[in-house]
């Protein structure tokens, strides 16, 4: 078996359960974690004890999202008015950003049910991860959001066809945060359980999968996602990556310079207060519960 | 007006009741049910005083789906093991019997008049298909939901993702479990739950009020949904879905298909379900966890 | 900046309210009012103080729907076209305006490159459903009632209602016109949120100005994932097949069932229209007039 730095893989209950394994990062996405997550999945898919996938992330957060500070190994320095990175050609800009995004298609079409067990933060890439999953359960701290989307970032057509697109344009324009309620309510999970429960739900359903004939699992499991795909779903989804490029590079001074002069000169916390400090408070997120009448 | 054994067929308040008529079976569909059945549908086109058709189930069920106990070829038919063939045929052949393009449920969505669903109570396999496919569905709080035959070898259905999405098409869609009314509003294969002795009223007065419009404009209204849906791709979801029906038919297991069959052929009905249904319980949606589920 | 007669075009809080504005008419929609509309949409969309828009109804309802008030031609029954017109004139005719005003407008709102938010309060009713209902984003006030009674009178529908509802719920309610109240609405996905009367504005506002905190184009962006996205899924097909039937659906009249109706209106109006056209559908199960 595979040698994993950063996810963990440990076979359960006619399952196995993945680990997203940088908590002192809040499990940010890593491209070392990212091509992990895939082998593991590969390997999953390949051994007949494993019935289903459980996802989750360790410690008290699911995944905080692309590691702001490693992606691209180095800080880019941004030439203004150009809005482009100093040492690089439109070419190679739009090249870096036709990235790989569709290699969340894996998880989607994979031939294994993937059960997503979110606790607290599913931010930015770690909330799609959370979306492309084929079941997910959420425990009562789950939030889920994309921020990026505050500083130059795309969202996904996967809320738009999970959560119809009022849903998905309302949360996808501003970055909103929601909380396991409004998850629930918009169809972006299956079940919301108590956090010391979350585990125990996921793999009570493994079990369950694993009463069933595989080549029969397989076969039900397709008809969901390739009849979704059979409706456009991957055309949405290739537009979708697309639009990314556009995302990422169409960027203003006006907006996007303080930000980065915060993250490169002040950090990382100044650079979040200064991105969410005008959304606040959330409306949708966890402590709004008492001015939606909800407590 | 055609005499039929296995539904009944009473037109009132505007519409025709079509009930499924075998209450001894659960109102398991037969080869006989499904001619009666578009026997009903010619009649119910041609006939200018019924302007929208409500579908029930009489006694306990609304229908358990296709009849176990009459396989489609008419005979029981042992599987021949490690091939899991049917004894003296061949594969080809197998294949090509489970390749139905099955027209049966393509022509209730495309029925050119509503067709409500009024889902009185076990809506199972092909009979939850026949739920989901109906134009409106109301439910009674007794209606459970299930395609439990998944877990002996058998597809589920798309229609359960466009309804309900994809998570919860496949929550429930890969293990069969059952679920009461209350989860089916919630995820969208209903409209509406009503206690049991409102089912029949709730749906008659709907259409009662769908006689009050011109019969063209409201099949137009209709195929906007349904043709809209076509557009969409829908047709090629479920044409995949058909295809796929096949692979799931044959793809069976010694160890998991041959025990489940020798119960079946050997002790009868009951002790096949037992030992198939056995290890899935108690059902975790099903109408007996409401207090698990903190809703009573 | 244009003079609108049929809407208000205001400014504020980083976005602008358009407010269909013939309270005296309950909204209803005519041309001028469809066309500044169209106008005031091309105006604040290349107005980059403008982040958002926001869409509303002025006396406290959105909008009873297509303006019906104006004289009909007399019909020739059993026809069911105008008296001395031909069906090839009628089709052609109702094709055409079905494919500019209805889908050419709603394509261009859709695509629209800045968010549109509906703030429905009161009557939202038949095609001004429609416009509520392909806004981006929609809040209701909590008296909002969203219903399509043309469809009694022989009129069509819209697929947005299947697009957000799913077709069971859409057809429940586009097969009877029958009215859905905003707790109905929200629980179908036809809405986003419900909030008290005297929030919705300040609540549309509040979004508005969270939107722009986030740079113009990435806004572009993220609406377009979703928008062309479901285009992509097939939806401007399932909305060209919609307008080929709309102009079918406005000529499906037969005498029995609407020469009454017309002669009703020619005697009282589009109130003795109504009433007639309502009347054997009451009680309405839903809605502000619903039996508790």
């Amino acid at each position: 078996m595979t040698d994993y730095q950063e996810i963990l893989y440990e076979k359960q209950r006619g399952g196995v359960l993945i680990t997203l394994n940088r908590p002192e990062a809040l499990n940010a996405i890593t491209r070392s974690m990212l091509r992990e997550l895939h082998q593991a999945l590969d390997e999953a898919e390949a051994d007949p004890e494993i019935r289903a996938i459980v996802l989750t992330g360790a410690g008290r957060g699911f995944c905080s999202g692309f590691d702001q500070r490693t992606t691209s190994g180095r800080r880019r320095d941004m030439q203004w008015p150009q809005g482009m990175p100093t040492d690089m050609s439109t070419a190679d800009l739009l090249n870096y950003w036709r990235k790989d995004d569709a290699k969340l298609l894996h998880i989607f079409e994979l031939t294994k049910p993937v059960i997503g067990a979110v606790r607290g933060w599913a931010m930015g890439g770690g909330c799609w991860l959370a979306l492309f999953t084929h079941i997910t359960i959420a425990a009562e701290d789950a939030v889920f959001a994309q921020p990026e989307v505050r500083h130059g970032s795309n969202t996904t057509f996967m809320w738009t066809l999970l959560a119809g697109f009022k849903n998905a344009i309302r949360y996808g324009i501003t970055g909103d945060h929601i909380d396991a309620g409004e998850a629930l309510r918009i169809g972006l999970v299956n079940k919301v359980v108590p956090a010391d429960q979350l585990l125990q739900e996921c793999f009570s359903i493994v079990e369950r999968i694993a009463h069933v004939p595989p080549e029969t699992v397989k076969i039900n499991l397709a008809i969901s996602t390739m009849g979704l795909q059979m409706m456009g779903l991957r055309d949405a989804l290739a537009l979708d990556f697309e639009l990314s490029v556009p995302a990422h590079m169409m960027l203003r001074e006006e907006f996007r310079r303080p930000l980065d002069e915060a993250r490169f000169n002040q950090g990382t916390k100044a650079y979040l207060q200064l991105r969410d400090g005008p959304f606040q408070p959330e409306p949708f997120g966890p402590r709004s519960k008492k001015q939606r009448g909800l407590e | 007006m055609a005499e039929y054994k296995e539904i009944i067929y009473e037109k009132q308040r505007g519409g025709v009741l079509i009930t499924l008529n075998r209450p001894e079976a659960m109102n398991a569909i037969s080869r006989n049910l499904i001619k009666e059945l578009h026997t009903a549908l010619d009649d119910v086109e041609a006939d200018p005083e019924i302007r929208a058709v409500v579908v029930t189930g009489a006694g306990r069920a609304f229908s358990a789906g296709m009849d176990q106990g009459k396989t489609a070829s008419g005979r029981r038919r042992d599987l021949h093991w490690p091939y899991g063939i049917p004894t003296g045929q061949s594969a080809a052949e197998v294949i090509d019997s489970w390749r139905s393009e099955s027209r049966n449920f393509m022509r209730l969505w495309e029925f050119p008049k509503p067709i409500i669903g009024a889902i009185n109570g076990w809506a199972m396999g092909a009979g939850s298909w026949f739920a989901l496919f109906t134009h409106i569905t109301i439910a009674s709080e007794n209606a459970v939901f299930a395609q439990p035959e998944v877990r002996h070898g058998s597809n589920t259905s798309f229609m359960w993702t466009l309804l309900g999405g994809f998570k919860n098409a496949l929550r429930y869609g890969l293990t069969g479990d059952h679920i009461d009314a209350q989860e089916a509003l919630r995820i969208g294969l209903v409209v509406k739950v009503v206690p049991a002795d409102q089912l029949l009223d709730e749906c008659f007065s709907i259409v009662e009020r769908i006689a009050h419009i011109p019969p063209e404009a409201v099949k137009i209204n209709l195929q906007i949904a349904t043709m809209g849906l076509q557009m969409m791709g829908l047709r090629d979801a479920l044409t995949l879905d058909n295809q796929l029906s096949a692979p799931a038919h044959v793809m069976l297991r010694e160890e998991l298909r041959r025990p489940l069959d020798e119960a079946r052929f050997n002790e009868g009905t009951k002790k096949y379900l037992m030992l198939r249904d056995g290890p899935f319980q108690p059902e975790p949606f099903g109408p007996r966890s409401k207090r698990g589920r903190g809703l009573e | 900046m244009s003079n609108y007669e049929t809407i208000l075009y205001e400014k504020q809080r980083k976005g602008v309210l358009i407010t269909l504005n013939r309270p005296n008419a309950l909204n209803a929609m005519n041309q001028d009012l469809l066309g500044e509309l169209d106008q005031a949409l091309a105006e604040a969309e290349t107005d980059p103080d403008i982040r958002a828009v926001v869409l509303t109804g002025a006396g406290g309802t959105f909008s009873v729907g297509e303006d019906i008030s104006g004289n009909d031609p007399g019909t020739a029954w059993p026809y069911g076209i105008p008296e001395g017109s031909s069906l090839v004139h009628e089709y052609n005719r109702l094709r055409d305006a079905d494919r500019r005003d209805i889908l050419g407008r709603q394509l261009y709102r859709w695509e629209y490159p800045k968010p549109i938010i509906g703030a429905i309060s009161g009557w939202c009713l038949g095609a001004a459903s429609w416009l509520a209902l392909t806004c981006h984003v929609t809040i209701a006030a909590d008296d909002a009632v969203f219903g399509q009674p043309q469809v009694r009178h022989g009129a069509n529908t819209d697929f947005i209602w299947v697009a957000l509802a799913g077709f069971k719920n859409a057809l429940r309610y586009s097969l009877t016109g029958d009215p859905v109240d905003a707790k109905e609405a929200l629980r179908m996905g036809l809405v986003n949120q419900v909030v008290p009367k005297d929030k919705l504005l300040d609540e549309c506002f509040a979004f508005v100005e969270r939107i722009a905190h986030v740079p113009p184009e990435t806004v572009k962006i993220n609406l377009a994932i979703a928008t062309s996205g479901m285009e992509m899924m097939g939806l401007r097909k399932a909305w060209t097949l919609n307008a080929e039937l709309a102009a079918m659906a406005r000529l499906t009249k037969r005498e029995e069932f609407n020469k009454h109706l017309e002669d009703a209106k020619k005697k009282g109006g589009v109130e003795a229209f109504l009433e007639a056209r309502d009347k054997p559908f009451q009680p309405e199960p839903f809605g502000p007039k619903a039996k508790k």
